[in-house]
């Protein structure tokens, strides 16, 4: 679990909504960050793993299909 | 409803099908069946936000006309069905459950609902959802809440809450649901149904409205095993128009159901899917006699370490938020005010994820299937439970207007979304009452492009286990 001061201020939300041309009000950008628990833990787990070993990674087509037959990836 | 209709309202799209070929059942009356009970029963399921009940029995007298002229089209033919509302037919509206879209009319057929209307298959309706597919519990303060035919009071699990609902209920033999995070398995597991998300690419998306392009699934959902078989047999395949699509062969996914357990590995994880931490002990107690069932019938049983495992549950959030806010940056700045709070607040937690957080995931993702392919290379299917609670209550998971999303139900997706990260195969079947008379799912997980086994393990589970015979108390 991360340090709970890490997570999104409410402004941090609405400076985001503005960069995306989503416009958000003070009270649901509230919300929005008091909601964000879940996805700031997932970053800390994403942020600890390894996986640099790997090939490098087609963001398009990221599924790793390997069948049971080894024919290989789809 | 007299015994024969009530029992043919339950009965399996696999016993149905040989008596519609030969004609002692008739797509009439199956529609008929249908139309009746959703009319007598779907004020309190809700699972219905659409029903063409003339076009439905048009449909179901041409069928009739056609096998009685010998051109019979295999086993969805004369067969009621419903379409979760976010899979296109033409002429009909796809509202994903949301005032956004409440006048989106679809020009075009989906290519499921194509290959579904080819196969003779009578749609009947679209079904209720969570808004924009965007949540587990399978709540919607837009349309009203789909509530679960074993107890009202409870959820069905989402996000295709409809469809669960609907088939649990006896008021469809089959319908359409779309898997991103489980959203086909939770209500496949809530409402004590069969319900198979394919393999990433087998089943095309082409008229599906999108919620996370990389974990899209789009596959079928019935009250028994054999059943998904004959409608992923329909919508399985190739189409250049969806870019994921695999063109690998279509094999008869019926024609290995019979096979039995001899000779099958299944692999247990020794981590993760089994903490008592993690899981409730009733359904602790349900799948592990299922496993055990299993391997009193001819499987082996192989444990398999895979302490890494709930990895997958972080990628899954991060790349779900980050590219449904994508899909939906043109829809929400117009919309914004038409959105249920609760889908608006999750999809905007999508701001804090940066550039860097999607592909470092998507890196990740790419890094987590190779481990699983590695950690399951021996085996031939993983069995686990579907999901690790209880039912909760329909009150327990709405959140209420200007409150932060809620806790409950975010356990829910946590085993369920580990295999759209991976994209194998995973399929809930029916292991099990709770206390409370609740279904609990046992999940069977497969290789890639491998359904057949994992159906013929479902089926045979079912089979020997015999748990579908109950019906649910709700009843016209």
């Amino acid at each position: 679990m991360t340090d709970p001061t890490d997570r999104p201020s409410s402004e941090d939300v609405a400076e985001g909504g503005r960069r995306s041309g989503i416009p958000i009000s003070d009270e649901h950008a509230r919300l929005v960050a008091k909601s964000s628990d879940a996805l700031f833990d997932a970053f800390e787990v994403v942020r600890s793993l390894d996986y640099q070993d790997h090939e490098p990674c087609n963001v398009f087509n990221p599924v790793v299909l390997t069948d049971a037959s080894d024919e290989g990836s789809d | 409803m007299s015994d024969r209709r009530e029992d043919l309202a339950f009965a399996s799209i696999h016993d149905l099908a040989p008596k519609v070929k030969e004609g002692s059942v008739s797509p009439v009356e199956l529609t008929e069946i249908a139309l009746d009970r959703i009319a007598s029963l779907d004020s309190k399921l809700n699972s219905f936000l659409d029903v063409w009940h003339d076009e439905a029995l048009a449909a179901a007298a041409q069928a009739e006309r056609e096998i009685g002229e010998g051109d019979y089209k295999g086993p969805m033919h004369g067969i009621p069905i419903g379409l979760k509302d976010l899979v296109d037919f033409e002429g009909k509206a796809t509202t994903a459950g949301s005032k956004v879209l409440q006048s989106n009319i679809a020009t075009s057929n989906a290519t499921v609902t194509e290959r579904l209307n080819r196969a003779g298959a009578i749609t009947v309706g679209k079904t209720n959802l969570v808004e924009f597919a965007l949540g587990s519990a399978g709540v919607n303060p837009y349309t009203g809440d789909a509530r679960n035919p074993w107890d009202t009071d409870k959820i069905t699990g989402g996000s295709s809450s409809g469809s669960g609902a609907a088939v649990a209920g006896g008021l469809v033999y089959g319908a359409l649901g779309s898997d991103t995070g489980g959203s086909i398995r939770m209500p496949a597991s809530l409402c004590g149904l069969a319900g198979l998300k394919p393999t990433y690419g087998r089943v095309p998306r082409t008229g599906v409205l999108d919620l996370s392009w990389s974990k899209d699934h789009v596959g079928p959902m019935t009250r028994r095993t054999a059943d998904c078989a004959h409608m992923l047999n329909v919508i399985a395949g190739h189409d250049p128009r969806d870019i994921a699509s695999s063109n690998r062969p279509v094999p008869d996914y019926a024609a290995d159901l019979d096979k039995g357990l001899d000779g099958l590995k299944i692999g247990v994880p020794e981590h993760y899917f089994f903490d008592p931490e993690v899981v409730d002990p009733e359904v602790l107690s349900s799948v592990n006699d299922a496993i055990e069932l299993l391997a009193n019938n001819g499987a082996e049983i192989v444990s398999v370490p895979m302490e890494w495992v709930s990895n997958g549950r972080a990628i899954n959030v991060i790349i779900s938020v980050a590219e449904g806010l994508a899909v939906h940056e043109k829809l929400l700045p117009k919309h914004a005010d038409d959105y249920t709070p609760a889908v608006r607040t999750r999809m905007l937690t999508a701001l804090s994820v940066s550039a860097v957080d999607y592909i470092r995931a998507q890196r990740a993702r790419q890094a987590f299937s190779v481990q699983m392919a590695e950690a399951t290379k021996d085996i031939d299917v993983l069995a686990t439970p579907s999901i690790p609670v209880l039912a909760h209550t329909i009150a327990e998971c709405t959140v209420p207007p200007g409150e932060a999303l809620a806790e409950k139900g975010h356990e829910i997706p946590l085993f369920t979304s580990i295999f759209d990260v991976t994209g194998e195969p995973s399929h809930s079947v029916l292991c099990g009452f709770d206390s409370t008379g609740m279904p609990i799912g046992l999940m069977i997980s497969g290789h890639a492009f491998d359904e057949s086994t994992v159906l013929r393990v479902g089926h045979a589970y079912e089979e020997i286990a015999g748990w579908h015979s109950r019906r649910p108390p709700i009843s016209a």
